[in-house]
């Protein structure tokens, strides 16, 4: 029970420890600043692995294919 | 006939996939080709598309509290829906496959609100901003779970992960359109579908001749994952040549944390250096794993770099299905043949991955229909309505696989893929090799053999 209880307190630890370090890289790095402010702005999701799921990467498309076209 | 995984995936895909057409292309489409003459398309939401929309609602960003997620709609009622969906759409194929449905179901709605979390965590606005998706999230979070609390045995029946994987690959095969692949024209190929395969193949090579890496198949996941699309192209190969669970978590585990620092660095370096935006842009598209990542990080740089960056990664998207396509045949005829015996054409067959018929069908039906139909008509019905919905329960069920995965993994199995360091050699050296032939490519095709293209841009 005691290992139970000390793996979950390690684990919210460390999900905190995780979510305190991108704070504080966003706060002390330009560059990293820079771009989570963009990110946030935009309303972007760095997350998405394939390209169906942004819509930037769908707007992309469409704006590509109408500049070559014109 | 036997039911097998593969069947049953196939089987499942076409359900949902078909499913989606009814409601989401065919009912519509009278009234929005009338629309499309007389202006815009503007699709009227039913109390069942509405319904099914909200199954598979985005959850809310949250920073501090995590309940936050879930304002502004009515989650619970879509999660429960979608649960009930999953329980008799998985259970019936769990049943077909010989495991009990009661047994199925009881440890499924565990899997279920592990995902949850997983979502959860992924909403939340720190994580969400450099990338750590889902799919990371689901993983640790099975592995704290089972070995923290162990695993109960009645959880086991629930741990499909690869009904739950093949099924959603055949759901990401009708993302896979091929018309999209002309988007930027001939330089936008020659990025995307010459360099790649180049990298893979020599990626590879390297893992096996100069690094003698023991599993073939832990080196095609990595080399897959790293030089095509990250996370997607990882679960495509590692489904096409049968990887263990650990080894695909291994590859998805390097791919995320890399695609996170060289979204950061790599627009940074290209700034720093006075690179132009197409130039970066398109190395950027040929080079970070995931898409969104990929946007991020062509945003930096500019609009023009981002629409490049964007557009390369999804021509790059497409190939999946032609790598995971390749990688099931080459397993199937070399890897897995017994050496100097010739394999007939009906062990081929056998042993053939037969999800990937199904990922490759879907592929071919929605890229002719989309090609058949109405520009405007196919954004709105396709692209909007269907995929909106497929998509979604797509990533629920690559969440669910993971969260299996992560229940089912020993830590310590897990930690024995690193020995040796030989993943992380072979993913930075892959990468390095693509940085710089990516770089190359992009020079070439947009500045000395396509300027034209670049200037239009």
């Amino acid at each position: 029970m005691r290992r139970r209880i000390r793996n979950i307190i390690f684990f919210v630890l460390i999900l905190m420890g995780l979510e305190r370090s991108i704070v504080f890289f966003g706060e002390s790095s330009e560059t990293f600043k820079l771009q989570q402010s963009i990110i946030l702005k935009e309303q972007m999701d760095p997350a998405a692995f394939f390209y169906t799921e942004s819509d930037h990467a769908l707007r992309a498309e469409k704006k590509m294919r109408k500049l070559l076209a014109e | 006939m036997k039911w097998t995984e593969d069947l049953v995936a196939i089987a499942t895909g076409v359900f949902i996939l078909g499913f989606a057409l009814v409601v989401f292309v065919m009912a519509p489409y009278a009234s929005a080709s009338e629309q499309v003459t007389t202006g815009s398309v503007n699709i009227e939401q039913t109390t069942l598309t509405s319904h099914l929309h909200l199954m598979v609602a985005k959850f809310q960003k949250w920073t501090q509290n995590p309940l936050d997620t879930f304002e502004g709609k009515n989650y619970a009622w879509g999660l429960l829906s979608l649960l009930l969906a999953f329980g008799v759409l998985l259970g019936a194929g769990a049943a077909v496959l010989g495991t009990p449905v009661k047994k199925f179901l009881k440890g499924f709605v565990i899997v279920f609100l592990v995902g949850l979390v997983a979502y959860v965590l992924q909403s939340q606005v720190s994580f969400k901003s450099i990338g750590l998706g889902y799919a990371l999230w689901a993983i640790v979070l099975g592995i704290f779970i089972s070995n923290t609390f162990g695993l109960p045995e009645w959880l086991k029946p629930a741990l499909r992960h690869e009904l739950f994987i093949k099924t959603g690959l055949v759901l990401l095969g009708a993302e896979v359109l091929f018309g999209k692949i002309m988007a930027i024209g001939l330089p936008g190929i020659f990025v995307a579908w010459v360099v790649t395969p180049i990298v893979l193949v020599s990626t590879f090579w390297f893992g096996q001749r100069i690094l003698k890496m023991s599993s073939k198949s832990l080196n095609i996941t990595i080399s897959a994952d790293m030089s095509v699309c990250g996370v997607s192209a990882a679960i495509a190969t590692a489904a096409a040549c049968n990887a263990k669970k650990e080894e695909l978590t291994t590859a998805i585990g390097l791919s995320m944390v890399f695609t996170s620092v060289m979204m950061v660095a790599l627009p940074a370096f290209i700034q720093a250096v006075g690179m132009p935006e197409v130039l970066g842009g398109a190395w950027l598209g040929g080079t970070i794993d995931a898409t969104g990542a990929v946007v991020a990080a062509g945003a930096f740089l500019g609009d023009t770099a981002m629409n490049v960056a964007a557009t390369i990664k999804m021509i790059q998207n497409i190939l999946i299905g032609v790598i995971a396509f390749a990688v099931a045949m080459y397993w199937t005829t070399k890897v897995d043949r017994v050496q100097g015996k010739k394999v007939p054409a009906s062990e081929i067959w056998n042993r053939f991955p037969k999800f990937i018929l199904g990922f490759i069908g879907a592929s071919i039906f929605f890229s002719l229909l989309q090609g058949t139909m109405n520009p405007e008509l196919s954004e709105v019905l396709i692209e909007k309505q269907l995929f909106g919905f497929t998509k979604g329960i797509r990533g629920w069920l690559f969440c669910l696989a993971f969260v299996s995965i992560g229940l089912s993994t020993n830590f310590k199995e897990l930690r024995g893929q690193f020995s040796g360091g030989k993943p992380l050699i072979l993913y930075v050296c892959g990468q390095l090799l693509n940085l710089g032939l990516t770089l190359l490519m992009a020079w070439l095709v947009f500045y000395k053999i396509f300027p034209e293209i670049t200037a239009t841009i």
